[in-house]
């Protein structure tokens, strides 16, 4: 399987006051396979989401090189990032940042409007998307009407919208119940094996991350996967 | 940008949590269009209002000398030859210093009988007849059909007193020009001045010509001749200072409009913060979203010049019935100025005022949309 993401001898420092600097991430060496679903877990604070907005392009790293589908974004302009952002990328976040003014389908429609496809196709996908995380009958609905896992189930439809090589996924079920985010895991997993799309997740909800292909821990600005003991 | 992308965000720009500011923007920006256009036409009209007057009972579009032939000039609408001295104008209580104008009977006829009112008593006397304003008729104390005494007073003849019977009493609708001015027949200038009398001839042009092209064909012809505004200098200045100085408080007013858009174009982008970031977030450019929001304001801007015009115009109409009305009930002193005049559009200072508005607004939208460049998606995932 080719690799999808590649991140080789990346750091990430933070500057601090006299002249300090908070070290996030430190020569890191990491690459995701095409397909795959990955998850990254560790405690809070060692640098989960810095890694996951580094490689979605959110934030450019200090060193290092980052590719997606072999190419560099580390230095791409700000259109080519768009681009990118629009058609490569799915992004889901814990609070969903879905846009208040627009209905669940507008919000699905969005990408689609960006990456010029025409109404009529972007609202045949967007009705297709919200058919497959079941709100069909919330189609119509202002965000603000819908509950915590409903806004989520749009996120997900939304960022499967140009149908990416890659979602990123930052604690999509940290803000649920027990119920709902079970619901929700089991729902972008297999969203995700339908659309043959490849996931990062970052997570502290072992029992999801569990459920990926792959399983990284981060500690000490460090990736590794972890032992067959503790996987156990 | 997708049309139909276009068209969604702008509805949503311009229909949702932005509506209140949007509408305040619109109902500000229109409110002081109309008054710059309500002001700038009432200024102008009534200057060109004051103007005509003067050219009507004052000096006339041009003045020149009683021999010069104008009888081949298709332009002018009305030649009088005019007799003109000073005189002390003595009433029942008061005394006024005058412009004593001789005219010949058909001066009152024309295109001056559609724009003053004049009243004539059917009462006959032997005395000379003369017509005085109204403005001086409430100043002396005399009335139709009463007698007055005038005297002469240009220094140059015998000064006697000459009783005349006040035959007519004429309104201009300006005081301050019909106040000083007392119209009689040429024999009773000449009586009182003899050879001392200063006679011209007053041309009304016809509204096709204007007072230069008409004065330059004049001169051509070796006639010699002045225009009003060489006449009535200090008046022509201060019509021409005042309208000036109003046009550059319009057009910074204008400037002020300019920063109260630029500044709701940002808070516009503040308030929107979030929303402008999820959509880079979604790959849309920085380039794309200020477009958008360029659009929205700019088109709420010319919706609201386009209504403060029309408001404006509709008001300058009203206006001056208004202040008649007022002056005659509760502010006499208004009724020194001139508030009958035919409106009139003043289209290339409005289109200055608009297009200085437009300019300043597109370039402080611009400069205040430039704010959106500095917003980046994951700012989100810390102020969520």
């Amino acid at each position: 399987m080719s690799k999808i993401l590649e991140m080789s001898k990346l750091s990430k420092s933070f500057p601090l006051p006299l002249k300090k600097k908070l070290e996030i991430l430190s020569d890191l060496d990491f690459s995701v396979e095409s397909g795959l679903s990955v998850s990254i877990t560790g405690k809070s604070g060692c640098g989960k989401s810095t890694l996951l907005q580094i490689a979605a392009s959110l934030l450019k790293p200090t060193t290092g090189s980052v590719k997606i589908d072999n190419k560099e974004i580390s230095n791409m302009s700000e259109k080519d990032l768009c681009n990118l952002r629009n058609k490569k990328l799915g992004f889901i976040f814990q609070n969903s940042l879905l846009l208040e003014d627009f209905s669940a389908i507008e919000n699905i429609m969005m990408p689609l409007l960006i990456n010029k496809v025409s109404k009529k196709n972007a609202e045949a996908r967007a009705k297709e998307l919200i058919e497959l995380v079941d709100l069909s009958n919330r189609a119509n609905h202002k965000i603000q009407q819908l509950s915590g896992g409903e806004k989520q189930r749009i996120a997900i439809a939304r960022a499967l919208a140009n149908s990416p090589s890659i979602i990123f996924a930052d604690e999509p079920t940290g803000s649920l119940d027990e119920k709902n985010a079970q619901f929700i895991e089991d729902l972008l997993l297999s969203l995700v094996k339908k659309e043959k799309t490849t996931l990062i997740l970052v997570t502290h909800n072992n029992n999801f991350a569990d459920k990926c292909d792959k399983k990284y821990i981060l500690t000490f600005g460090k990736i590794e996967e972890p032992e067959k003991e503790e996987l156990v | 940008m997708n049309n139909s992308l276009q068209k969604m965000l702008l509805k949503k720009i311009l229909y949702t949590s932005n509506k209140k500011k949007l509408r305040n923007q619109f109902i500000l920006i229109s409110l002081i269009v109309m008054l710059l256009v309500l002001s700038q036409i009432f200024v102008d009209s009534m200057s060109e209002g004051i103007i005509s007057r003067y050219a009507l009972l004052g000096s006339g579009n041009i003045e020149t000398s009683v021999s010069a032939d104008i009888s081949s000039y298709d332009f002018v609408e009305q030649a009088d030859d005019v007799f003109v001295g000073n005189a002390l104008a003595y009433g029942k209580e008061n005394s006024q210093i005058c412009i004593l104008k001789g005219v010949d009977d058909n001066y009152f006829t024309g295109i001056r009988e559609s724009v003053i009112t004049l009243e004539k008593t059917d009462v006959n006397s032997t005395l000379d007849n003369i017509y005085i304003s109204k403005t001086l008729s409430d100043e002396l104390n005399i009335n139709l059909g009463e007698k007055m005494v005038l005297v002469s007073d240009n220094g140059k003849s015998n000064i006697y007193p000459k009783l005349c019977f006040v035959k007519g009493i004429y309104d201009s609708g300006y005081k301050e020009l019909d106040q000083y001015l007392i119209f009689s027949n040429k024999s009773l200038i000449s009586k009182i001045y003899g050879n001392n009398v200063n006679k011209h001839k007053e041309i009304i042009l016809k509204n096709s010509i204007s007072t230069d092209n008409a004065l330059s064909i004049m001169k051509d012809d070796g006639i010699s001749a002045l225009a009003w505004y060489e006449v009535e200098v200090s008046l022509y200045q201060n019509l021409l200072v005042s309208t000036q100085t109003l046009l550059m408080v319009f057009i910074a007013i204008a400037l002020l409009s300019g920063f109260f858009i630029s500044s709701v174009a940002s808070d516009l982008i503040g308030s929107s913060h979030k929303n402008i970031a999820i959509e880079k977030l979604l790959g849309l450019h920085s380039s794309k979203i200020r477009q958008v929001y360029f659009i929205a304001i700019e088109l709420i801007t010319i919706l609201s010049i386009l209504t403060g015009i029309t408001l404006g115009v509709l008001l300058s109409y009203i206006f001056p019935i208004f202040l008649r009305e007022i002056s005659t009930q509760s502010i006499p002193s208004l009724s020194w100025y001139l508030l009958s005049f035919n409106i009139k559009i003043p289209v290339q200072k409005l289109l200055l005022i608009v297009f200085s508005l437009l300019g300043i607004s597109v370039v402080s939208v611009f400069l205040a949309l430039r704010r959106t460049d500095k917003i980046e998606p994951f700012e989100l995932l810390y102020t969520e």
